[in-house]
């Protein structure tokens, strides 16, 4: 049974076409086929965050997303922060305040925090620290993460 | 993790949905936000062959309060919506507040409100991926005959952790469902739950919920406490819900992820309402209800612990409430 469909979505501004089965998530389109590594797998079960991407404007997990449900969509990964070569001002703040250590769940923190400012543009720490509640950092203890939002 | 084989379909009518219902016989599961369903799919504990997604029907995400009729909810209207919108802030509090405290805000995003209400019951040796189950034969609610939470159990000890659910119970909620031939039909939350943690709901295959009515009383004074291991995203170890009318004198308390269902226990309520609420009556009334609560070892926190804390909680509801000190 060949259940391939097309589906076309807007990925960072970008127009793309893509044959994609029921079964392969939004997690799988964006990295494999798109080559998009920037969002990344972490326990694909919808529990660390560090898949998370917007989805016209959402904060989505893509490992729990399936790409046929993104028909006509706009998405934003991380590769689509950064405008002509210079950085958002939420990734400055991040490597301004040293946020980052091993980087993995830096794109879906990201991503996680730019939703939450774009519904809450001056949180305070509760805030930030409840809406970046479902992205979970083994390194940095949080701290410096949540001083980097709060720097915006 | 790979997903199972099967054909998605997302109608853009409620009558296409129910035809689609129709021919599956059985074979299809809805999809909501997704983020139950998906992980279970992912784990293998459900493979449908079908899945129909109602991510294409706005006609479920209403969400209006009229005086006569209460509060209206589209089954598709999503968790942050519910916990942000004015029209329940201002309304139902207590139901806004209990939105927010589901998952973190990916999941209140994607998670609908028809979503949390069907969340299948959870138990650490049935929310496992497919291999860490392949040595054990399969449990009560995988078709099988054993239980790993008790031993020699003849049954399944599943819990139910919708904590929206839970509040609605409270609420004495009304689920519209609609069935595979277009019939709609109320459904009280008493009649919703079936009791058995293998088929938590007495929905059959082919009905789906449309929309859920909150009558207008006005509560009094409603809370619900959800205790879970990382104050932030976890599932709960126990949930309670207190509702009042004092005017009327009538007060439901609800007990939630101990038991495959919401608990409520009636008959120790009507103790509150005949006398006058006083502080010993609550910590008898207390007693009571929580000697009924049975927590096993199935899901984080000892079973001892999540009691204790039932109590606790209970406790503190009634005190913030002004009965107890």
């Amino acid at each position: 049974m060949n259940n391939r469909r097309s589906v076309t979505f807007q990925v960072n501004g970008h127009h793309h076409q893509v044959f994609v089965d029921p079964r392969e998530t939004l997690l799988q389109i964006l990295r494999e086929k798109l080559r998009l590594t920037g969002t990344k797998r972490g326990c694909d079960i919808g529990q660390c965050g560090a898949c998370t991407v917007l989805v016209n404007g959402k904060p989505t997990l893509s490992c729990l997303t399936l790409a046929v449900e993104v028909e006509n969509k706009q998405i934003m990964t991380i590769e689509g922060l950064a405008q002509n070569g210079k950085l958002d001002p939420l990734q400055q703040a991040f490597i301004d305040e040293g946020a980052i250590q091993c980087g993995f769940c830096t794109p879906g923190m990201i991503m996680a925090a730019k939703a939450l400012l774009n519904h809450n543009p001056h949180p305070v720490e509760e805030e930030i620290r409840r809406g970046l509640a479902g992205n979970l950092c083994r390194c940095t203890g949080y701290a410096k993460i949540v001083k980097a939002v709060l720097k915006l | 993790m790979i997903l199972p084989k099967f054909d998605y379909q997302a109608p853009e009518s409620i009558s296409e949905v129910c035809s689609l219902l129709a021919q599956a016989g059985g074979r299809a599961a809805i999809m909501a936000g997704g983020t139950d369903l998906i992980v279970q799919m992912k784990q293998q504990t459900l493979v449908p062959e079908l899945v129909v997604s109602l991510k294409r029907l706005p006609e479920l995400e209403g969400l209006s309060y009229c005086q006569t009729k209460g509060l209206k909810i589209g089954s598709m209207v999503s968790l942050q919506k519910l916990s942000t919108s004015a029209v329940v802030k201002d309304n139902f509090p207590v139901l806004a507040e209990t939105a927010s405290l589901v998952g973190a805000m990916q999941h209140q995003f994607m998670g609908t409100v028809g979503g949390n209400l069907c969340l299948n019951t959870r138990c650490w040796y049935y929310n496992q991926p497919a291999g860490w189950r392949r040595s054990l034969t399969p449990c009560h609610k995988l078709g099988g005959n054993t239980c790993y939470a008790i031993k020699g159990a003849h049954k399944c000890y599943a819990v139910y952790s919708a904590d929206v659910g839970g509040v609605f119970f409270a609420l004495e909620a009304s689920i519209i469902v609609t069935s595979s031939s277009q019939e709609h039909r109320v459904v009280s939350m008493e009649e919703f739950f079936s009791g058995d943690p293998v088929k938590p709901t007495n929905l059959r295959k082919d009905e789906f919920i449309t929309e859920i009515i909150i009558p207008p009383q006005k509560p009094g004074f409603a809370r619900y406490y959800k205790l879970r291991p990382r104050a932030a995203i976890d599932f709960p170890q126990i949930g309670v819900a207190l509702v009042a009318f004092p005017e009327n004198k009538e007060y439901r308390v609800v007990f939630n992820a101990v038991d495959g269902r919401p608990l409520r226990f009636k008959d120790l309520e009507a103790m509150l309402s005949q006398e006058g609420l006083s502080e010993s009556l609550v910590a008898h009334f207390t007693t009571k209800a929580v000697s009924r609560v049975k927590p096993v070892a199935n899901v984080s926190g000892l079973p001892a612990y999540r009691r204790k804390m039932a109590e606790e909680l209970l406790r503190k509801a009634f005190a913030e409430m002004g009965v107890v000190s």
